[in-house]
């Protein structure tokens, strides 16, 4: 009889113990074992779960993934998706190519996460793993058992950044199967202003599974505008925990963009914690041949008077499976909330599938709630009407898909940024 | 001749729609068509765009005496048929700038004339949106979305104008326009109006063609061009209605 996946794992932890808790404060590796245990308890989703129907997280998870709890890969060029700009990070494998962190003269610190926890154990313990669903989410707890390093930035209270953050997340394999854990720990304090960027790219022949969990937090009155952008190409399998929390009056644009990948499943939860909060959450995602896209979104609204908005869209085609589910819940004593969600599809071949499911549980009677999801094909009218005007129906197509995600990628904070994730976007149109 | 059609028939859904329709439109000209509802005028207008929901089962249509019919949408478009919509279709996301430079150089392209660089094409979106009044706002903003009904109708002509088409087929331009908007609509059709090219002027009502002066006016009736007269056609049908001119015909 085979050994159960959560045995296998488990194992690995085990047996490696020593080289991945090493160097690291014994407060972190006690919330490892905590974890650990947690995820014994809670065994990952089946795929007769309701919320991972459209992913078999076990399937993805099983295999004969080589895990190193060593860097590798480094002193390598990223493969860059956008060009970098301002202050960077870089993580190969899960690993920060600098053990430096680098403080700026306003206080703001960017730089290793392993560093961050040894050098500043005072401010991360206070938000490491307790943001992230490591409680319930049994791929997240996996997560902080086997995370040792990822990016780390901290913007201390009513500091602005002058320039934005690149946060890259490369991954390279030359021809392994290859499991890699990366963590991202983002922490605004009151009033901070800050522009992110965090991107995701591989390169190399082999495949890989990427366990990534990101915590951010936004404090009292914090403005963030994240950017993400997930191109890992299809050799990878990306299982996701994207975890964020906001504090009163704090506001969060969000741009989420799923360009290609094997399969990706991701939880992408926000909770907001104080009143006041606003959070502006889009989402984009591309899948082509036989990739699955799984974008499962909560917002809980755990207080009153807080605003959220979702637009997700996706774009499907060949055998491909896109699927979105997004929960809004809405605490019994959270009146005034203001809470908007839409999913919008095209599905471009018959074979190719979508679904996309609003769950929303409203406990408070003072609410202004809605959901809209629309899945459709190709506008024809509109084709014609380029075509009359003597564009060629493969360029009205194009045009037109673009006209769609567009209305995404154009809510991305800059000029620059938009255009290169236009760019990324019409390439992958183009493969379609 | 610019567009000769002979014994046009078509059929959508499998439903007979123009039963015979010969029509010669010549350089310099202007036609309005017009007729009951129903009587096949913006079908009519479709086939020569070559809208693919109507299937032609008999005659022909020459465009500068090649079969126009053998030619697929867009070489159409690019070799001067414009045809300006009824219903502007909306394309969110797709910006009017982004939109109509591609639609400029498809045209330029064919004419052999190299793509304009973006400062000529932006001097060429100022100038040509000054001919029909368009709010320059507009043109920053996606392909007719959230455009109030006569800015819609005054960007089909504004697109007519960008393009430089030989021959401009409007189909009920007028149709939902405010005194106002029609008379800017029709100011901008007289303006692009040239000795070598023409235009062909759909419409239910005389008062367009209190601005736009046609040459010949024709009464489509059933799928057929039923009578054909001069400017004045119109004003004794706008008195009298069609009914005289259709008791004639059948009888």
């Amino acid at each position: 009889m085979p050994r159960p996946l959560e045995e296998i794992l488990s194992d690995l932890y085990l047996s490696n113990i020593d080289i991945i808790g090493e160097g690291i404060p014994a407060w972190v590796n006690a919330l490892r074992s905590r974890a650990l245990e947690n995820f014994n308890l809670l065994s990952l989703p089946s795929a007769k779960d309701e919320n991972y129907r459209h992913t078999d997280i076990r399937r993805l998870l099983d295999g004969e993934w080589e895990t190193y709890f060593i860097p590798s890969g480094m002193n390598r060029e990223i493969n860059r998706a956008v060009p970098q700009s301002g202050y960077s990070i870089d993580v190969v494998n899960g690993f920060c190519t600098s053990n430096e962190l680098t403080i700026l003269d306003n206080g703001i610190v960017y730089g290793s996460l392993r560093t961050a926890m040894i050098q500043m154990g005072d401010i991360i313990s206070r938000y490491y793993d307790k943001i992230a669903d490591v409680e319930s989410t049994a791929t997240s707890a996996l997560n902080t058992v086997f995370a040792q390093d990822g990016a780390f930035l901290y913007l201390p209270d009513g500091v602005e950044a002058d320039k934005s953050f690149s946060l890259t997340f490369a991954y390279h394999s030359e021809d392994q199967a290859q499991m890699c854990f990366s963590r991202a720990l983002v922490i605004a304090g009151k009033g901070a202003k800050a522009n992110v960027v965090i991107s995701s790219v591989s390169d190399g022949e082999g495949r890989f599974l990427i366990e990534h969990v990101r915590e951010t937090y936004a404090g009292d009155g914090a403005e963030m505008k994240i950017t993400e952008i997930n191109s890992c190409g299809a050799n990878a399998v990306t299982v996701a925990g994207n975890y964020l929390r906001q504090e009163s009056d704090s506001r969060v644009d969000m741009v989420s963009l799923w360009l290609n990948g094997a399969a990706t499943r991701v939880n992408a939860v926000t909770d907001l914690v104080g009143p006041d909060c606003e959070s502006n959450l889009c989402g984009l995602y591309f899948a082509n041949g036989s990739e699955r896209v799984d974008v499962n979104m909560t917002v809980n609204h755990m207080v009153p008077e807080c605003r959220s908005s979702e637009l997700i869209k996706g774009v499907v085609s060949g055998e491909a499976v896109g699927a979105f589910t997004g929960r809004v819940y809405v605490a019994p004593d959270a009146q005034h909330t203001e809470a908007f969600q839409q999913s919008r599809n095209l599905q471009l071949s018959d074979t190719a599938k979508i679904y996309t499911e609003p769950q929303l549980e409203i406990y408070a009677d003072d609410v202004k709630c809605s959901h809209g999801a629309t899945v459709g094909q190709m506008d024809e009218e509109a084709v014609y009407y380029m075509r009359q005007r003597g564009i060629a129906e493969a360029d009205a197509k194009r045009l037109q898909m673009f006209g769609f995600v567009n209305d995404v990628i154009s809510k991305c904070p800059g000029e620059e940024l938009c255009e290169s994730l236009a760019v990324l976007a019409q390439s992958r149109i183009d493969e379609i | 001749m610019l567009l000769e059609v002979k014994n046009l028939h078509c059929m959508v859904d499998g439903k007979p729609i123009l039963k015979g329709i010969d029509l010669e439109v010549g350089e310099g000209e202007v036609h309005a068509i017009m007729g009951p509802n129903g009587s096949g005028k913006s079908t009519l207008a479709s086939v020569i765009a070559g809208n693919p929901k109507y299937e032609v089962t008999e005659g022909e249509i020459l465009y500068n005496g090649k079969d126009l019919l053998s030619m697929d949408i867009e070489e159409r478009a690019r070799a001067g048929i414009f045809l300006g919509f009824q219903y502007p279709v909306e394309i969110p996301g797709v910006s009017m700038a982004n939109f109509m430079r591609m639609a400029v150089n498809a045209r330029r392209a064919y004419l052999g004339e190299d793509p304009l660089s973006a400062a000529e094409f932006l001097r060429l979106m100022r100038e040509k949106g000054a001919v029909v009044e368009l709010d320059s706002k507009l043109t920053n903003r996606a392909v007719n979305e959230g455009f109030s009904g006569g800015e819609k109708k005054k960007n089909e002509i504004f697109q007519m104008a960008m393009l430089d088409p030989t021959l401009a087929i409007l189909d009920e331009t007028d149709s939902g326009l405010d005194i106002d908007a029609l008379r800017i609509v029709a100011t901008g059709v007289n303006k692009l109006k040239r000795p070598d090219n023409a235009t062909v002027v759909i419409t239910h009502y005389q008062r367009l063609l209190d601005y736009i002066i046609p040459d010949y006016v024709h009464v489509l009736y059933k799928g057929r061009i039923i009578h054909t007269g001069g400017k004045e056609l119109a004003l004794v049908l706008e008195e009298e209605g069609y009914d005289r001119i259709i008791n004639e015909y059948n009888n």
